[in-house]
């Protein structure tokens, strides 16, 4: 879909531009924090739940979409983008870890309003999960009244 | 082909007329579903919701193509986004406001289960080989959101007084609109002298008798079938609720009208 | 698809479960676990577990859940308070081979000529 709107219209190229400078670096976070920063990965891995550490997926998701970005049209939002003759990989610029650390924590705007309307919509809904626990409440008594 | 009161001359004009009619229901009623997303009363129920949204909206869009195939439009899109509200030819039931949960299930038992008789027959009786194929596919899936409104009714009808409350004044509250899902117009007559649709007359009955039997097993009262009855969403004449939808659906698309999405 | 609606329910499970510890009343809906049947005649697998009120609701929440796209597939739905799971104690004795058990062993009986001889 982006490939189909970065190849579009002049609003479509703006649109798709606009969403990979938002989420390019949100995307990096995901892989998570540095393997220096993450006390859990050593033992993830022995276990064999991780099988590559977070800074080697990170590695190669970069390297993979550095090519893609380019054949779709679309520019990466890294001016330290550069390609390392010596290790064979792309070097990137550094991670603006606050904004992660302020998004796991729970301290977001978007964070604050995804959990208010989530607790809006269990609290209304409490009448209808007690309803279907009554109806097999009921249901069990009658059951039990005929047998 | 105008929407007000035209009957469809060819049988090209009367299939048209009949996809569309089918087309727009389940779009409309789809996206009043999708409007659940993150807000259902339980996550279990939230991705049920979405899961017939998303049923009822892909049937939308393969009615839609086939219109679009005969019309010669680009494609489907035409049809759910470029129309204004005049042009819909859905029935007004499904276009309300989604309400409490109550109603969201009680408009979904009443429309799939009219659905589920009305595909029974059309796969009976429809000539068209395309459309045909379709109706057999998507009855399938229609079998299944009757199933799971009608538990629905039962447990809220038969469940805790606020619930039971809650599903009467749904029933109450909707019964007016489902007149239109017996209204015959000209142009359905015609359709159906055509090979391509049915006298709904002929299932009413059915319909008439399951929606009594589970109101009644959920401990409900069943609205006068005799009441004043809602008409002319299909002929254009909608309630105010549908353009404030389609301003929602549609502005994306119509900002843009000449970019390519897929 | 599936990918996606993963990454969904798990998105909402992570923000509701917090919640549910709160609410006084118990309105949560019990734990069933999901088994599926890929295909006829093959043996049922482990999908997961939905929450539901009862065995119709957790059958269909099954379906939605695991199976949208892939019919023919059967279910069997278990309220998780009915598995009895061994424990990890349990597994020298429950599951050592009887190697040292030869009786165990069909292969250590021998067949009478006469049986034998009828087959």
């Amino acid at each position: 879909m982006l490939a189909k709107m970065a190849d579009g219209t002049p609003e479509q190229k703006k649109m798709a531009q606009d969403a990979v400078n938002r989420w390019w670096w949100p995307t990096l976070m995901m892989f998570g924090p540095h393997d220096t920063d993450s006390p859990n990965s050593a033992e993830l891995i022995k276990w064999g739940v991780k099988t590559k550490t977070n800074d080697e997926l990170r590695q190669s998701y970069v390297d993979r979409t550095v090519m893609e970005a380019e054949a779709i049209g679309v520019e990466l939002p890294d001016p330290d983008l550069t390609y390392n003759e010596e290790t064979g990989h792309w070097d990137f610029g550094e991670i603006p870890w606050d904004e992660f650390w302020s998004v796991v924590k729970g301290d977001g705007p978007m964070n604050r309003e995804r959990i208010k309307a989530r607790r809006k919509a269990y609290e209304e809904g409490e009448w209808v999960r007690e309803a279907a626990l009554a109806y097999t409440r009921k249901k069990k008594l009658k059951e039990e009244k005929a047998s | 082909m105008s929407t007000f009161d035209t009957i469809p001359q060819t049988k090209q004009d009367a299939l048209v007329e009949i996809l569309l009619r089918l087309a727009d229901d389940r779009l409309i009623h789809g996206h009043r579903l999708s409007e659940w997303a993150g807000h259902g009363p339980e996550l279990e129920e939230d991705l049920a919701l979405a899961n017939v949204a998303l049923d009822m909206i892909g049937h939308a869009a393969s009615l839609y193509s086939y219109a679009a195939e005969l019309e010669g439009k680009k494609d489907e899109d035409y049809y759910a986004y470029f129309r204004d509200d005049t042009d819909f030819k859905n029935i007004a039931m499904v276009e309300l406001p989604k309400g409490d949960f109550a109603f969201t299930i009680a408009r979904q038992f009443l429309f799939s289960a009219y659905s589920y008789f009305l595909y029974q027959e059309l796969i009976k009786t429809v000539d068209d080989e395309q459309f045909n194929g379709m109706l057999q596919k998507h009855f399938k899936e229609i079998k299944y959101h009757l199933r799971h409104s009608r538990e629905w009714v039962l447990r809220l009808g038969d469940g805790t007084d606020e619930s039971h409350q809650r599903i009467q004044d749904a029933f109450d509250e909707i019964w007016m609109y489902t007149g239109e899902l017996f209204d015959m117009d000209d142009a359905d007559k015609s359709a159906v002298e055509k090979g391509l649709f049915v006298d709904v007359e002929s299932f009413k009955n059915d319909w008439k008798n399951l929606v009594n039997s589970t109101l009644e097993e959920a401990t409900l009262t069943v609205p006068d079938y005799d009441q004043y009855m809602y008409s002319g969403s299909r002929q254009g004449r909608h309630t105010e609720h549908l353009g404030h939808l389609l301003a929602q659906m549609q502005f994306l698309r119509r900002s843009y009208p000449d970019a390519e999405w897929k | 698809m599936l990918l996606y609606s993963d990454f969904w329910l798990l998105f909402l499970r992570l923000q509701i479960i917090p919640m549910s510890k709160n609410s006084e009343n118990n309105t949560e809906w019990p734990l069933w676990e999901v088994f599926y049947q890929p295909k006829d005649g093959k043996p049922f697998e482990h999908a997961g577990s939905v929450h539901a009120p009862d065995a119709e609701m957790a059958l269909q929440n099954a379906r939605d859940t695991y199976a949208r796209r892939n019919e023919g597939i059967a279910f069997w739905v278990v309220p998780s308070e009915q598995i009895t799971a061994s424990t990890p104690e349990d597994q020298g004795p429950f599951f050592d081979p009887a190697n040292d058990k030869p009786y165990r062993h069909p292969q250590f009986y021998s067949v009478p000529r006469a049986v034998k001889k009828r087959k």
